[in-house]
């Protein structure tokens, strides 16, 4: 019962990830869709592997929070500005919000944060780099 | 009827018990290192995450803290006493002290953790099939050689190496049969994501597409390597599409087992080189891989045999001419 069980359930996935479901993700934990390196990408994408944060303070003066002053994973860093920056989500932002409030040195003095795109291209040749854009400007309030 | 015959056939086939008692042993051993190693600090890193991050998303975590009456993330004390216990029963499974009790308490115990790591909205791939591996362990006589309990049992393993080889019954294969199962499910999965999250084409075996992956890594990891093979636009693309028809026809070794000598090898090419090139560890997967398509009673028993005839060959005897 239990081999037949947990087969037929992780058998049951295929067709949700067929339909690009958002259903399962970790869910039935275990039991997981194995969907690692999923997307496909084309010639001139551009990579926004990683993003920068960067504190404006109410004298103007301007502070880069980079992972050990917020004392975060790159991989809980990178998820939590993905769901703010891609998905735009507004519990994504107020999320980010409590990290930096808690964290950040002097953050009751922070007036708006700036999240940094630095981007590169893909070429058959390899990477090319590209300017860096302030891609979202969050206020603190 | 002949259905019925082929199915019990298939999962309880009379298998070798060391080759059981090798996965109890490598799969154990491997999850207390991996508890030591990565699942200790991740779980003080996450017990020191503002509580608003915990999204707590594997319902069987929110089965097992329910009756405790917990909306938010349980206490740190209690973590780490649960941490420190499942270690403790981890040890006697591997040693084989009341070997199904143990391994059933650390399959449940590794299985929280593990969610409530990835409760916080971070969340990986590898580790599931081995727990999957540990509770297929649990229900199965894991125990019967190579433990404390044998031991105590005395005799029923056999005294000497031969006879701990030879030793089988028919519940010592399913476990191992069941992971041969799950790994082409694994692989179907991870196939048809690519081919699902490109419009149902194969615009995912473009070349680009590891290219970007390589790039993106090299950029969040520091990694090298792939930068170094980010350059590569046709050998990436033709690999991209090995990688594909591998996932796609993986399953073909469980009813051809004599083709795991060809796809054993790339497998585990692959996920070396996802470790290497694109710091995608997955030791949980080489590890199964390794332990469930080898046959390693056979394995040892041959050499075991290779040996005894190299050492017993008779003496050279005068020519009588």
């Amino acid at each position: 019962m239990f081999v037949g069980g947990v087969l037929l359930v992780q058998a049951a996935t295929i067709p949700f990830t067929a339909a690009r479901s958002e259903l399962l993700w970790s869910r039935l934990y275990p039991i997981i869709e194995y969907d690692m390196y999923r997307d496909p990408y084309f010639e001139g994408d551009r990579v926004d592997a990683t993003w920068d944060i960067v504190a404006v303070y109410d004298s103007g003066v301007t502070m880069p929070l980079g992972l050990e002053t917020l004392r975060m994973s790159v991989w809980d860093m990178h998820r939590i500005l993905y769901v703010t920056v891609v998905e735009k989500s507004e519990q994504g932002r107020e999320n980010l919000r409590s990290v930096i409030r808690a964290r950040a040195p002097q953050s009751e003095r922070i007036k708006e944060l700036r999240v940094l795109s630095l981007p590169v291209r893909v070429s058959r040749s390899g990477p090319e780099t590209i300017p860096a854009t302030v891609v979202m400007t969050i206020p603190m309030q | 009827m002949l259905l019925a015959d082929r199915w019990s056939r298939f999962w309880f086939a009379d298998a070798r018990y060391f080759d059981l008692a090798l996965l109890r042993i490598g799969v154990v051993g491997f999850q207390l290192y991996f508890m030591l190693d990565s699942n200790f600090g991740a779980l003080t890193y996450v017990m020191s995450l503002p509580d608003e991050l915990y999204i707590a998303t594997p319902r069987i975590l929110r089965l097992m803290v329910a009756p405790f009456g917990l909306e938010g993330p349980p206490a740190a004390t209690w973590v780490f006493a649960i941490f420190w216990a499942t270690l403790l029963v981890g040890i006697a499974g591997l040693v084989g002290l009341f070997t199904n009790v143990a391994l059933c308490l650390f399959a449940v115990g590794s299985l929280f953790l593990q969610a409530l790591i990835f409760s916080y909205g971070d969340f990986h791939h590898p580790e599931a099939a081995l727990l999957i591996c540990l509770m297929a362990l649990a229900l199965s006589p894991a125990g019967k050689v190579m433990s404390i309990d044998a031991w105590l049992r005395r005799g029923d393993a056999g005294g000497n190496r031969v006879g701990l080889l030879d030793y089988s019954g028919p519940y010592a294969g399913w476990p191992i049969r069941f992971i041969q199962c799950f790994f082409p499910l694994m692989y179907i999965s991870a196939a048809v994501a690519k081919i699902a999250y490109s419009d149902y084409s194969l615009d995912w075996a473009n070349g680009y597409t590891l290219q970007y992956y390589f790039i993106q890594d090299d950029i969040r990891k520091a990694s090298p390597l792939a930068l170094w093979a980010s350059q590569f636009h046709w050998p990436i693309l033709i690999g991209q599409f090995v990688v594909l028809f591998y996932q796609l026809t993986y399953f073909i070794v469980v009813p051809y087992a004599r083709l795991r000598w060809i796809y054993l090898p790339i497998g585990l090419f692959f996920h070396f080189a996802n470790y290497w090139v694109l710091k995608a560890p997955f030791p949980q997967w080489i590890l199964l891989l390794l332990l469930v398509y080898i046959p390693w009673a056979e394995a040892f028993k041959r050499l075991a045999t290779l040996q005894i005839a190299a050492s017993s060959t008779p003496p050279q005897l005068p020519s009588t001419r």
